[in-house]
């Protein structure tokens, strides 16, 4: 039963997009969401039937087998542990949440059958990536991803720039895919030389079997090919330097945003590293550089979206600020592997609830959006609490949540990760990297609240204005839009609380033993059979709980002070550090950096090019087929038709063939 | 192989030296003629210097018939082919199929002396008097206004004459070779044959037979003069039959009888050592058909061996088995002249009926389909459109 | 006997050669039929002195045979150079030159044709006769019988009848 619901929950949205497709021919077009609702549906009900029932024991479901060539054995398998179920819950949630979403948001757009094919196809492909038992699997459903997010990016058709930008995202995300191929084919012979002469595949299982004895034998290949599958999670992820698709792929429509790019696709990189726990403790090299790349782009995206206008390239910026503190932990086990079962805790439980309030906060922007006429520069609207109060809402409800404010998931969440990183600064052999780091992410806590709220203000409070674009009157989104986001707010809010820290109770003369009041309920759902970790930890740090509630709180006042009370001081403040602002508003120049540096001599490389191949490889082509028409001219010039010339030729040729023969034989 | 290829021919050409001398001068000389056109002067000193040079290379070779037959025949071939190379250059068609019956002529007269008085008539009959008769009457069918100008032009003669000529010189440079070493032990023995041949026959009468001469010089003495440096045991062995052959021609030509008790071998390839035994002087002055045949089967014998000493001069790498040198020994009696024939042209007779009457039928149906066939041709039929 | 067969062998030889130069060089078809004729006796000369060298009359034989089959050989290819007269009104070799394939533009064949000869009227008309019923005409027939002139020169006036 459970191999069955293992397979429904990617083939069912398989199923949904190929029977859209083929229901456009047929004119069923506007018919296209019930399919995808339904599968979306079904493989939600999986999951959680999944999750309630089995959860003890990892289940594997094979399929067929794939490839089988010589020394190399890869069969279709399925498998879900704990970790992979997390991922499930949330993913085939926030996807049928979405959809629904995107009835009302998509509704009168041509292509609308092509949506809800695409985004089909990506829910299918997403749950097959998570669910992967092996490398390849994986990497398969790595591109199908990447497919998906092209397909939906481009969505608009019509606009040069939504193509760009999809290209763009295909592209950067192919570097990343590049260094996974590398690091796949590495560890793949890796395992050959250690387990020489059998047919393998590349699962998990086996991998991970087998790492202490790799890690032994070749210590330095082995942290080279796990940098190069890390740059595939940098490059899905968004990270520094691969970031730069991120925001310019907010030119798809908002429920893409929300599902692709918040909640599902980018947090594919995470889990593929929190899935590589158990061959990481062996190359803590590999966990700094990711718990350095993490922080550093979670910093530098949190610098950027002070100053951006956009309301959904800021949302786009926080991602990836978010998405770097979930490497930060993720890599804070290089400071000493037995930090890692709380690292990956820690960096699960804000994917968890990530994906929740940024899905809400996507889906709330696209509700602005919705209402203003495709406007999302808020320089050109503002008070919008009055016109659309839901979505106020709604918006609300995600701010907090992300900005950490106490109580509320984003708390929980974030607090976990100081708490790993504090725990990092104080063992381990790189106390002084991960103090940097430390402040680094408290900077980070603070600026999130700080350009959340930025981006809040603007938005819903100040003078009331709308752009022209916006019609008459602004309306309030429809309820088949209304109810997805009215759902996800509870969820937001309080799943951190539901699923987050444990209350314990320390032990007191009276009762010797620690009193848990409530257990970490998702690290003791993990440590069960998840790969890598291997206890729940209960643990509170005090200190760092004040520091993140206090840099919080701090940064929505900030906030309240520069955007509510006092709107001009921000411009002062722009005027007076005008090169910092530039940066900023520029992001750091980095998307010029890569144009002037490997973009523009490509492209002059590629104008080269052609004039090399028509006036050299063609001529030399063209010169192998001048070679028999020269011949032909040649020797046709033998045939002039006079009997006499080809009298002449037999003779010839016969007082040639007397003296050979004659001249030969004497 | 290239380089061994190149190697051999320089070689050849080098034995071969003054006939390929020969073959340029004649075309140069044939060569000036189609650039200047028909000069007769020019033509003649061409003649007279190939004529030179092959009579240079002709002296080479020892004269083996009657002087006068030899100078006959240079004649009819001096004329044969001036003729030709006049032929070649007229302008004017008629000039041309006239100059082509002195060719026949000269070559009917060649025939004659080849022993083929019947082939000369008949070559003069049907060339002459047939086919060049045909010709004149289509060039006067067939004849433009004033000389036509593709008779005026050649098309180009330096290649044409290149080749003929290369061809010519490697043809003739065969028959050299083969006919390089001025041998009479040859001459010799083909009269040798000749001679055993009529003797073989019982009851011919001898008594008027001639010791056959070659030359004025007498057979013996021409063989002696080839075996002279042959040297070692085969050349003792090769005088001491010598001198008893040449006693047996002398006694049985002078009329003396012969010993019978020499054996005779037959054959080249088993050469045996003949048993020398001094003849006796015999009664009376007549010639006697047996002794004369013994006597030239014993000279025969030494003939052979001779050649067989000397060797033929190596035309081929590997000289072709003995048995091949018995075809040419097989005639047919039917074409063979006897001795008694009188005249070649029955002997000519008996060969066509005799040995080859399919090939006389087949050639007379030809004759009659030809016939048919150039009357169908121009069958007179409504004039041509023009 | 060596020289015996040697000097018809020589002859031979050049006369083939004379013979083939001359069928390489010149272009009136019938000096070139001429010329084969030449190489032919090249040919029998060889035959002879072969008969001759060997004794017997297998190589006379041959001749023989080869003089029948030249006679009939030159008898259906004058037949067929009369045909081609006809046909051409020259006797040119170079007219028959349309199996070339010098295609470019600018190659130059071997040789040009000459022109060839004007039509004369070779033949006169058959004669023929007059309808039933109607008077043959005389005069005209008589006078178109002229065999060096040409159609035109009869005199036509109107309404006379003539049968060119």
């Amino acid at each position: 039963m459970s191999e069955f619901l293992l397979w429904v929950i990617p083939a069912a949205p398989l199923l949904a997009a190929v029977v859209v497709t083929l229901g456009v021919p047929l004119g069923l077009r506007s018919l296209s969401p019930w399919p995808v609702i339904l599968a979306l549906a079904l493989s939600t009900g999986a999951a959680y039937t999944l999750r309630a029932t089995a959860a003890h024991e990892t289940i594997h479901a094979t399929a067929w087998k794939w490839i089988d060539a010589g020394g190399v054995d890869v069969s279709l398998t399925l498998r879900a542990d704990t970790l992979t179920l997390t991922m499930l819950s949330f993913i085939t949630l926030v996807s049928l949440l979405i959809a629904i979403y995107s009835i009302g948001y998509m509704a009168g757009s041509p292509g609308f059958a092509r949506f809800f094919a695409a985004l089909s196809l990506f829910v299918a492909s997403m749950t097959l990536l998570v669910e992967a038992n092996d490398f390849v699997v994986l990497f398969l459903a790595w591109e199908l991803v990447g497919l998906c997010s092209y397909l939906l990016i481009g969505y608009y058709q019509d606009r040069p720039s939504a193509g760009a930008a999809a290209k763009k995202a295909f592209i950067v995300n192919r570097i990343g895919d590049f260094g996974f191929l590398v690091g796949i084919f590495w560890l793949w012979s890796l395992l050959g030389r250690v387990v020489p002469g059998v047919q393998l595949g590349l699962d998990f299982d086996t991998v991970f079997a087998h790492a202490g004895e790799i890690a032994k034998r070749y210590p330095d290949q082995l942290t080279g090919a796990c940098l190069c599958l890390f740059l595939g999670a940098v490059g899905k992820s968004a990270q520094f330097p691969l970031h730069t698709w991120l925001p310019d792929a907010m030119e798809g429509p908002s429920p893409v945003s929300a599902l692709i790019h918040a909640a599902t696709m980018v947090t594919a990189g995470v889990y593929f590293v929190a899935r590589l726990t158990p061959i990481l403790v062996h190359t803590p090299e590999v966990q700094l550089v990711v718990a350095v790349v993490g922080a550093f782009t979670a910093l530098l995206a949190a610098l950027i979206a002070l100053t951006q206008n956009d309301l959904k390239r800021v949302l786009a910026y926080s991602t990836v600020s978010q998405l770097g503190y979930m490497f930060l932990a993720l890599g804070c086990a290089g400071a000493n592997p037995h930090l890692a079962s709380l690292a990956v805790a820690a960096a699960v439980f804000h994917v968890f609830t990530h994906a929740f309030f940024k899905a809400l906060l996507f889906l709330s922007a696209g509700s602005v959006m919705h209402a203003m006429g495709d406007v999302i520069d808020m320089r050109r609207f503002g008070g919008l609490r009055r016109a659309l109060p839901f979505t106020h809402i709604f918006f609300l409800s995600g701010a907090i949540a992300l900005s950490g404010l106490p109580i509320f998931s984003g708390f929980w969440s974030k607090d976990a990760i100081l708490d790993v990183v504090a725990q990092a600064t104080k063992a381990g052999a790189y106390r002084t990297l991960f103090g940097v780091l430390q402040f680094a992410a408290l900077a980070t806590a603070f600026l999130t609240a700080f350009y959340t709220f930025r981006a809040y203000f603007m938005t819903f409070w100040g003078q009331e204005r709308f752009p022209p674009e916006a019609g008459r009157r602004p309306h309030e989104s429809p309820m088949v839009m209304a109810a997805p986001m009215a759902i996800l707010t509870p969820l937001a809010l309080f799943i951190g609380l539901v699923f987050g820290p444990g209350i314990a109770v320390p032990a007191t003369p009276a009762t010797p033993a620690v009193t848990v009041l409530k257990p970490n309920l998702l690290a003791h759902y993990l440590q069960m059979n998840t790969p890598g970790v291997e206890h729940a930890e209960h643990h509170v740090n005090y200190g760092v709980l004040l520091a993140s509630i206090a840099l919080s709180v701090l940064g929505v006042l900030l906030a309240w002070q520069f955007y509510y009370r006092r709107p001009e001081t921000p411009r002062q403040l722009a005027e007076s550090a005008e090169p910092l602002y530039q940066a900023s508003a520029n992001r750091f120049y980095i998307d010029e950096i890569y144009r002037a540096t490997i973009t523009t001599p490509l492209e002059q490389l590629a104008s080269v090019l052609p004039r090399f191949d028509r006036h050299w490889l063609d001529k030399i082509v063209d010169s192998f087929a001048l070679t028999p028409r020269l011949l032909g001219r040649g020797i046709r010039g033998v045939q002039d038709g006079f009997l006499q010339s080809y009298a002449f030729w037999m003779l010839a040729g016969l007082a040639l063939l007397l003296v050979l023969v004659i001249g030969g034989v004497s | 192989m290239i380089v061994n290829f190149f190697d051999e021919l320089s070689r050849w050409v080098i034995r071969s030296g003054e006939l390929w001398i020969g073959v340029i001068a004649a075309t140069t000389a044939l060569l000036l003629l189609f650039y200047k056109g028909s000069r007769p002067l020019l033509a003649g000193a061409g003649v007279l210097a190939i004529i030179g040079v092959f009579g240079a290379w002709f002296n080479r070779h020892p004269y083996v018939e009657p002087l006068l037959a030899q100078l006959l025949f240079g004649l009819f071939a001096v004329m044969a082919i001036a003729a030709a190379v006049l032929m070649l250059v007229q302008r004017h068609p008629v000039y041309s199929a006239l100059y082509f019956v002195v060719v026949v002529l000269a070559s009917a007269g060649m025939y004659v002396l080849g022993a083929a008085p019947f082939l000369a008539a008949a070559a003069v009959i049907v060339y002459a008097g047939a086919i060049v008769v045909t010709f004149l009457f289509v060039v006067m069918l067939a004849q433009q206004t004033g000389l036509a100008v593709y008779d005026q032009r050649f098309w180009s003669p330096l290649p044409a004459a290149i080749a003929a000529g290369v061809f010519a010189g490697t043809i003739l440079s065969v028959v050299n070779d083969v006919y390089a070493r001025p041998s009479s032990a040859e001459a010799v023995l083909r009269r040798l044959e000749q001679l055993e041949d009529d003797l073989t026959p019982p009851n011919k009468n001898v008594a008027e037979a001639v010791e056959p001469k070659l030359l004025g010089r007498s057979l013996p003495d021409l063989l002696a003069a080839d075996f002279r440096d042959i040297g070692g045991a085969e050349g003792e062995d090769i005088r001491r039959s010598f001198g008893d052959a040449l006693h047996s021609w002398t006694t049985a030509w002078s009329g003396r009888a012969v010993s019978e008790n020499t054996p005779v071998p037959p054959t080249i390839a088993a050469p045996q050592p003949p048993v020398v035994e001094p003849p006796p002087p015999g009664p009376g002055a007549v010639k006697n058909q047996s002794s004369l045949l013994l006597a030239t089967k014993k000279l025969l014998f030494v003939a052979r061996r001779v050649i067989a000493a000397r060797g033929v001069h190596p035309t081929v790498a590997n000289p072709p088995p003995a048995e091949a040198l018995q075809i040419a020994s097989h005639r047919s009696r039917l074409s063979t002249p006897n001795i008694d024939d009188r005249s070649m042209v029955r002997v000519l007779g008996r060969s066509l009926w005799g040995d080859y009457l399919v090939g006389v039928e087949l050639a007379g149906t030809l004759l009659l389909v030809a016939a048919v066939g150039a009357v169908a041709i121009n069958s007179r039929r409504k004039e041509a459109p023009q | 006997m060596t020289g015996v067969a040697l000097q018809f062998l020589v002859v031979g030889a050049v006369l083939f050669a004379l013979g083939a130069v001359g069928f390489l060089v010149r272009r009136n078809l019938i000096i070139m039929f001429l010329c084969v004729e030449l190489m032919l006796q090249g040919a029998t000369l060889n035959l002879v002195g072969f008969s001759r060298y060997h004794g017997n009359l297998q190589g006379q034989s041959f001749v023989i045979f080869l003089l029948t089959t030249a006679a009939c050989e030159s008898a259906i290819a004058l037949a067929l150079v009369v045909a081609v007269y006809t046909r051409w009104r020259t006797l040119d070799a170079a007219r028959a030159s349309n199996l070339n394939e010098r295609t470019e533009p600018g190659a130059k064949f071997p040789l040009d044709p000459s022109p060839a000869e004007p039509r004369h009227l070779d033949y006169p008309p058959a004669p023929t006769l007059a309808p039933a019923g109607s008077e043959p005409p005389v005069g005209e027939v008589v006078r178109n019988l002229r065999p060096s002139g040409r159609a035109g020169d009869a005199a036509r006036t109107p309404g006379e009848f003539t049968n060119v």
